[in-house]
């Protein structure tokens, strides 16, 4: 697997990924249910890992088989992630031999979706660029890890951008209240951005959002002067990289700052990754 | 002012300095494109600096090729220089000296005269300049008063010149000493400088009608600084007698520069040495002043000068004066009939107005040494005497009364009017006082014609020029005036004794005679005549004389062609003229005030340099002078001041350079992560 390889799998295994608020779901999971009054049927066991309650621990298998397993109910409720991959063509920006913001993306999609199954949530995942690409619905099932794994391979980067868009259709789509993963580079109308993240938890969604930046797009580290095409419209600008650095680091960091303050106005999870991070680092979300 | 380098061969990584330029244009052309991800905050940024941008651009670009246009200039080790552009290291440096000795240079400044003071500054550049430099001296005022034949390497000769510089009475006149160091520097490299050592009154910088190109070379031309100064000056003394109240009054008249100068002066009178009084003097505005004083004396003539005390510099504050009476000038009477004595004499009326004056026979004339200014007498003279008609030409006066003799072919060259046949009718006289000036010297209301009598006379034909004084009834001249040479004649048609006329015995002879030899004697060197100016040459007709001089020095002049010649005026003051022992004349000598000389305001360095036609004109402060001396001549070496350029360059560069102090850029994407 290009995306889930046997090192990405050691380092974020021992993760969890847990989310604020209650949500409603049908398997038990690491998330209480909002729904009173199921019954304590057992569904499944699972391997204890740090955190879990040790009143779950089933002290019977541990005296069989010397390992530590919870139980799991049919009343706790599983979440249903909707993991949403920007894959624009200004994701395929990559400086410096880094891998692209897309293919960096798409891993840390697909690390996500191997967390949530492995925890027994449901996780479906959307590919956009100006319109939806695909969509691929929630399942709690391990074997949908490679379903997912195997759209992600097949994406590349497209065209242009139209995020603000995407985001406000998706947000009438889906019904459940669910988690909903936006990762992209966000360089798009960002007061637009943030108004249509803002309907998700309008619609009780807990939401997270990754922006994928490369460590370029920060720095701004060019030197002289250079023709700068744009890869999604092939537009370009001469500039004297040197000189207009200072400008640019400041422009786009307010650029960022009003994502930040924007997305902690709006309750919504926000993290800035650079392609030069380490996955497991980037995967701590709290 | 030009700059020459010490290490030329550097001066061939000159377009090094093109260098940023060169780069600049290269890359300008070839910008390398880069792909990224989103171009609106690049267009962001570009929209906020573009204008600041383009020119930091400029200016860093600026500073780059300057900084390496410096660095080139650096190690070919710049000397800044004035003048001699072109001018080798090598070739020896040529001076020459202008020691300004005018009398303005006499002004005390601190205790010293400016002319000593300029001769210590000679001293000291002496000591100065490298011993190879080849050096000349010029002392001068409004001529050359001493110089070196060429520039040379002999300090103890320059040394004993310079002792022997004495100030002078004369004017400046800056452009004869010019253009004799131009002739010093002819034969000179173009290593060369001329230094004015003056007080730069602007006075001496007047009579330029050429410019001083120095024979196409450029000339580094150095002069101290102006001190200006307040002076006031007599411009003038002038002594007159006053006829009504029998004596002698001094007008004096001065100036004061700057205006208002000449308060709290005074004015002191001496008379024939003696100090006769003191004044103040009245200021008449514009910075004139004058003063009046009177002397109480009715002497033939008055010598002596007028003091003003009261300023820095002496020498024109005195001026002097010597003036003869009008009408006292000297006379002979030259009788053609000196046979008869007594009251029948022809000369008997005339000695009695002249008591002190010999009476002459005809054949004494060739003897006697007629001087100018002087009257001649004749009275019925027969012959013509070429030396009285050489006196006459010279400016001599002669009244001329015909007699019984004179009808003999008496016709002198000088004669106004043709001398005609011998009337015996009586016949009275009438003046022609509308038309002749002379006659409006004489109260002729008292002169009654009618009252004159003449019973005989000559019958005269006024000559072409000539003027008729006085008439006969029957309308025949009885006066004629005319000029001959410089001199002036009158002629008389009768005689001056009562054979022929009553005039002798009327009471109008007397103070008439007397009047016409005033006149005829005004023709001469007077008063006005006698009042020379330094170096202006003294001249007289006459036989060999001598001249006292202020100092009590005598001088024998000799005569030539009837004229002797003075010319020894250097000093102002009262010189005698003496002649077989005894004083024929004074003579004043003053200052020649009326060039300004006088006048301290100083020169401005711009018409200095419109003089100098492109040659550069330096100005010495008057204190510590000496280190700027020696860099306008062997330049300064401007190294160190190119380091601390470059290195204010260089700072300059890392500022446009980096517009501002910013964190690692890493740390900001840190930060903002």
């Amino acid at each position: 697997m290009k995306f889930l390889d046997t090192v990405t799998i050691s380092k974020i295994a021992n993760l969890r990924l847990r989310v604020k608020s209650v949500v409603e779901g049908s398997l038990a999971g690491l998330h209480s249910s909002s729904l009173k009054g199921h019954s304590l049927e057992f569904a499944q066991h699972r391997e204890y890992s740090p955190g879990d309650e040790l009143r779950r621990i089933d002290w019977k298998v541990f005296g069989r088989s010397d390992r530590f397993f919870i139980k799991q109910y049919q009343d706790e409720t599983n979440l249903r992630a909707h993991i949403v991959l920007d894959a624009s063509g200004s994701m395929r920006f990559a400086a410096e031999g880094r891998e692209t913001k897309l293919s960096y993306a798409a891993t840390l999609a697909a690390s996500l979706s191997y967390l949530l199954l492995r925890q027994g949530d449901a996780v479906g995942l959307s590919v956009f660029d100006e319109t939806f690409r695909f969509h691929v619905p929630p399942s709690h099932q391990l074997s949908h890890l490679s379903t997912l794994i195997g759209k992600l391979e097949n994406t590349s980067a497209g065209g242009d951008t139209d995020i603000v868009a995407v985001l406000r259709d998706m947000g009438q789509h889906i019904r459940r209240r669910s988690l909903v993963i936006v990762i992209s580079d966000l360089l798009g109308d960002d007061a637009g951005v943030i108004k249509a993240l803002k309907y998700f938890r309008f619609r009780h969604h807990e939401v997270i959002v990754l922006q994928v930046l490369d460590p370029h797009e920060i720095r701004f580290p060019y030197d002289g002067e250079h023709a700068f095409v744009h890869l999604e419209r092939k537009e370009q600008v001469f500039a004297d990289g040197e000189a207009v650095a200072r400008e640019y680091r400041r422009i786009f960091g307010r650029f960022l700052a009003g994502y930040k303050s924007g997305f902690r106005q709006a309750g919504i999870d926000y993290r800035m990754v650079t392609t030069d991070m380490p996955f497991e680092s980037a995967l701590c979300l709290k | 002012m030009s700059i020459t380098f010490l290490n030329p061969q550097f001066m061939w990584l000159l377009p090094v300095s093109a260098l940023p330029l060169v780069i600049h244009l290269f890359y300008r052309k070839r910008p390398g494109k880069i792909e990224f991800s989103d171009l609106r905050f690049i267009r962001a940024a570009l929209e906020r600096i573009r204008a600041g941008l383009r020119l930091r651009r400029y200016i860093l670009l600026f500073i780059r090729t300057l900084l390496l246009l410096l660095l080139v200039c650096f190690f070919a080790r710049p000397l800044l220089r004035f003048g001699a552009v072109g001018a080798r290291e090598a070739s020896p440096l040529s001076v020459v000296l202008l020691l300004d000795t005018s009398y303005s240079m006499r002004y005390e400044d601190g205790g010293m005269s400016r002319v000593e003071r300029a001769r210590q500054v000679a001293r000291r550049i002496l000591d100065l300049l490298p011993r190879q430099t080849r050096i000349g001296l010029i002392a001068y005022s409004d001529r050359v008063e001493t110089a070196t034949p060429s520039p040379g390497n002999d300090r103890n000769y320059l040394l004993r010149l310079i002792d022997t510089i004495r100030p002078t009475s004369r004017t400046t006149n800056t452009a004869r000493a010019l253009a004799a160091a131009e002739q010093l520097l002819s034969g000179e490299s173009s290593n060369a400088a001329v230094i004015v050592l003056s007080d730069m009154a602007a006075h001496g910088f007047r009579d330029f009608n050429t410019k001083f190109g120095f024979r196409d070379k450029r000339i580094r031309v150095i002069a101290f600084t102006p001190s200006g100064g307040q002076n006031c000056w007599l411009a003038g003394a002038h002594a007159d007698f006053d006829e009504s109240a029998e004596h002698w009054v001094v007008d004096v008249k001065g100036r004061a520069s700057p205006a208002g100068a000449a308060a709290g002066g005074s004015l002191a009178y001496f008379v024939e040495g003696q100090k006769k009084g003191n004044d103040f003097p009245v200021e008449r505005g514009n910075g004139l002043f004058a003063g009046r004083f009177s002397v109480g004396s009715a002497a033939e003539d008055v010598s002596g000068y007028v003091e003003y005390a009261g300023d820095r510099l002496l020498e024109d504050n005195r001026h002097y004066f010597a003036v003869r009476r009008p009408g006292a000038c000297p006379a002979w009477i030259i009788d053609g009939d000196p046979r008869f004595g007594g009251a029948s004499a022809e000369s008997f009326y005339l000695k009695m107005l002249f008591p002190r004056t010999c009476v002459l026979a005809e054949s004494d004339v060739d003897k006697t040494a007629f001087t100018v200014p002087g009257v001649v007498i004749l009275a019925n003279v027969r012959d013509d005497h070429p030396r009285l008609e050489q006196f006459v030409k010279a400016g001599g006066g002669a009244l001329i009364f015909l007699g019984n003799h004179s009808g003999d072919g008496f016709a002198p060259a000088y004669l106004p009017a043709e001398i005609g046949s011998i009337f015996t009718t009586r016949q009275n006289v009438f003046w022609n006082e509308e038309k002749r000036e002379v006659l409006s010297r004489f109260p002729l209301e008292g002169f009654d014609g009618g009252k004159i009598e003449v019973d005989s006379g000559f019958v005269l034909r006024p000559r072409e020029g000539a003027g008729v004084v006085a008439t006969l009834t029957s309308g025949w001249p009885f006066i004629v005036e005319g000029a001959y040479g410089s001199g002036k004649v009158m002629l008389c048609a009768s005689t001056a004794s009562r054979q022929w006329n009553n005039m002798p015995t009327r009471p109008m002879f007397a103070p008439f005679i007397k009047g016409l030899c005033g006149y005829l004697g005004a023709a001469q060197p007077s008063a006005e005549k006698v009042m020379l100016k330094v170096g202006e040459p003294f001249r007289r007709s006459g036989s060999v004389a001598e001249v006292e001089t202020p100092a009590g020095r005598r001088v024998k002049v000799p005569a030539s062609g009837g004229e002797m010649l003075f010319q020894d005026t250097e000093d102002p003051g009262i010189y005698r003229v003496i002649s077989a022992g005894r004083e024929i004349l004074k003579f004043a000598v003053n200052l020649d005030t009326d060039s300004g000389e006088s006048d301290l305001a100083p020169v401005s360095l711009a018409a200095l340099k419109r003089l100098f036609a492109g040659n550069p004109v330096i100005l010495l402060p008057g204190q510590d002078w000496e280190k700027r001396f020696m860099s306008v001549l062997a330049g300064t070496d401007i190294t160190r001041a190119l380091i601390l350029v470059m290195l204010v360059l260089f700072l300059a560069e890392i500022i446009f350079a980096n517009p501002a102090v910013e964190r690692n850029p890493r740390e900001v994407a840190g930060k903002i992560i």
